[in-house]
């Protein structure tokens, strides 16, 4: 049988091809993983006592660690994978896009303290396509699967800016998040990853508000909330509020002496 | 005369006046505040057949059948909008489905939870993330359910190439499979293709892998059956290969290729529910051309995805080489129990050339297999067709072995035959041969 022999001949060439290619996109998406690594490490400071103080100066690292070095290793990777063919290996690289859009809202919002759009994303701060004419471009998905990151991160860095004295940060900080909530909530989203990342952000929320409602019991926020308030009232009540106290007993206690 | 006139006129004037007047004042009266209420669209009519009353707009319901103005507002909106288009549509099996579902998504309008201020940026833009995965999400589905159709369509060809027992049988099957794999491509596909206008089809390919492996096993098999060969990638793609008729109104080509995904998305649906028939005509004619042998060089050009932008009046489904061998090893289930069919009606020999064949497939996939990036669906089937493959060894040997206990079982058959050729062939001449057909190849039944 000449002719099956052929077929799979002609197979074995084209799964040969592809598995070059694929090569290539691993190797290149290795280097942006570790960069991205080294980015979130760095970021991971501002959690910290000692890089609370010099949070701008975190994030302008990190900003200028993604721009001179991210970003021509992503160039790298799109230029790796063949431009009409990105979903072909769309699964190999859509974890890693999800966790660069990650990083740049959260320095853009510990920066700005606003929400970093897709296309600023895209175009500002990836220089990556917006859209499939683009070649590679970013996804919504992966835009989206990004933000809920930074939720997740924010919501810890609420805590802990308590904990480094600052009050104002988590007021931001939740206001932020039920901007975030109410846009997500306007998505029909299918029972697939993003709504599984999309319940984590309920609980960001509930975290942040839990925050805000410790400190404004203690009258330690200057101003109310205005939406924060309203929204707080429903969800933690006392008891809840209680484990979170013990984090805030040290604020507290410099305030009495 | 002037008196009497006079007179006369004032009471003509009078009375036909007022006779007039309360005419006036009795039907043309109400008519004209009938008329311009109705142009201004202060009356309702009611919908109800039976009534058809003129209402005005400050009645809570009709004042004849008391039907609520309401409700019979609600029944002239889904009059004018889905009501009509679901009906016309509903022979259409999936993708008349399929463009409804978008068609509901699009006429709801996006209400914003209490309290979510609709000028914030963020929610601008998250409503705008919100349209694309809809889109996409709709598009999805779309496609998934005429994969699903596709599936099954698939099988029943591959049932209907399985009741072949003899050589006389052939054509008869082989016809109705071939009208059957042309009405897939044609109700199906086609439709498929034009989802995919514009879009990356890798993007959508876990869509439809399943429907594609599935009608790749059949159109294979039925190749086999017709050619007695193995069907080339090239083959299976082409075939999924469309061209819009050049003839048709202009509006209605451009449509569904237009670069708007969107507007794209809202044709397609109008377009199959009023051209059904024409779109039908027009994918006959593009496989006709198709028939003919003259390659295609830009379908075999390999995996260029971007063949609908580019090439203005072609659609195409992307078959993967990988789906396309997913499908082969299917082909080899199908082989193996075509196998044992035909063991089963005594065409021993036949046997043993499907079993050369597995052999064959068997070391494709060997070679092919178990290489690096191999989907577990991959090794799943492979390891199928070792069994399959163990069956048919297993079932040629015991005809060997049985066949040397038993040499009497084909020449008995062979007996058979010749004693009812000769017996029937004198009386009726030429038609002996085809009466004796069926049971040339299953004298046990």
């Amino acid at each position: 049988m000449a002719n099956v022999s052929e077929v799979f001949r002609d197979y074995a060439e084209s799964i040969e091809a592809e598995h070059e290619v694929r090569e290539k996109v691993r190797d290149k998406l290795r280097v942006i993983e570790t960069l991205a690594r080294e980015s979130s490490a760095m970021l991971q400071h501002v959690h910290q006592p000692s890089g609370f103080a010099k949070i701008a100066d975190i994030t302008a690292q990190a900003e200028r660690h993604l721009v001179d070095q991210i970003r021509p290793a992503l160039a790298e990777l799109s230029s790796s994978v063949p431009a009409s063919q990105f979903y072909r290996y769309y699964a190999m690289f859509n974890y890693t896009l999800m966790r660069l859009c990650h990083l740049c809202s959260l320095i853009h919002f510990l920066k700005e303290g606003q929400l970093l759009t897709r296309a600023a994303t895209a175009q500002d701060w990836l220089q990556i396509g917006q859209s499939r004419a683009d070649g590679f471009y970013l996804e919504v998905d992966d835009y989206l699967g990004g933000l809920i990151q930074t939720s997740n991160e924010l919501a810890r860095f609420a805590v802990n800016c308590v904990t480094n004295q600052d009050f104002e940060r988590p007021v931001q900080i939740c206001e932020f998040l039920s901007t975030l909530l109410a846009g997500f909530r306007l998505l029909n989203l299918k029972n697939d990853n993003l709504r599984k990342k999309f319940d984590s952000l309920k609980y960001d929320m509930k975290k942040v508000e839990e925050v805000v409602y410790d400190l404004s019991i203690r009258g330690l926020t200057k101003s109310p909330p205005t939406g924060a308030l309203e929204d707080k009232g429903t969800s933690p009540n006392p008891s809840q509020g209680t484990p979170n106290a013990e984090g805030d007993d040290g604020p507290v206690k410099p305030q009495d002496g | 005369m002037a008196s009497v006139e006079a007179i006369g006129k004032p009471n003509d004037s009078g009375s036909g006046g007022l006779a007039q007047k309360s005419g006036k004042s009795m039907d043309p009266c109400e008519s004209g505040t009938e008329q311009t209420n109705r142009g201004r669209g202060n009356t309702w009519r009611c919908p109800d057949p039976g009534c058809k009353r003129e209402n005005q707009k400050s009645d809570q319901a009709c004042t004849q059948c008391s039907l609520p103005s309401q409700s019979a507002q609600q029944f002239k909106k889904g009059h004018r909008g889905g009501r009509n288009n679901r009906g016309s549509r509903g022979g259409r099996g999936g993708g008349g489905g399929g463009g409804h579902y978008s068609k509901f998504h699009s006429r709801e309008p996006k209400t914003l939870p209490k309290g979510v201020d609709p000028n914030n940026p963020i929610i601008q833009q998250f409503q705008e993330h919100a349209r694309i995965l809809d889109e996409k999400n709709d598009k999805y589905e779309r496609i998934v359910k005429l994969s699903r159709d596709i599936t099954v369509e698939s099988k029943r060809v591959i049932f209907l190439l399985h009741r072949i027992t003899c050589e006389d049988d052939k054509p008869a099957v082989l016809g109705e499979a071939e009208i059957k794999l042309g009405d897939i491509r044609k109700r199906l596909w086609y439709y498929v293709a034009s989802e995919l206008v514009n879009e990356d089809p890798y993007k959508f390919l876990r869509a439809y892998t399943g429907g594609l492996q599935e009608y790749v096993e059949a159109l294979s098999f039925y190749h086999y059956i017709c050619y007695d060969e193995l069907i080339s990638w090239e083959k299976v793609q082409e075939e999924l290969h469309f061209q819009r008729n050049a003839h048709r109104p202009k509006d209605e080509v451009k449509d569904p290729l237009d670069p708007k995904a969107a507007q794209a998305r809202e044709t397609i649906p109008t377009k199959e529910q009023t051209e059904d028939e024409d779109a039908g005509d027009s994918v006959s004619v593009a496989i006709q051309e198709e028939a003919h042998p003259e390659p295609k060089s830009d379908s075999s050009g390999g995996n260029t995805n971007l063949k609908g932008s580019t090439a203005k009046k072609s659609l195409q489904v992307l078959v993967p080489k990988t789906d396309f061998v997913l499908g082969l090893a299917d082909l080899t289930g199908e082989v193996m129990r075509q196998a044992i069919n035909f063991i089963g009606l005594g065409n021993t020999q036949a046997c043993f050339d499907l079993m050369e064949f597995l052999h064959a497939m068997h070391d494709g996939f060997l070679d092919v297999g178990y290489r690096h990036d191999m989907r577990r669906e991959m090794s799943r089937k492979i390891n199928v067709l070792n069994h399959s493959l163990q069956k048919v060894e297993n079932a040629c040997y015991s005809i060997n072995v049985r066949g040397s206990e038993f040499p009497s079982k084909t020449h008995l058959a062979d007996l058979l035959l010749n004693s009812r050729e000769s017996h029937v062939a004198d009386p009726t001449g030429p038609m002996g041969d085809e009466t004796d057909g069926p049971t040339d190849c299953d004298p046990y039944l």
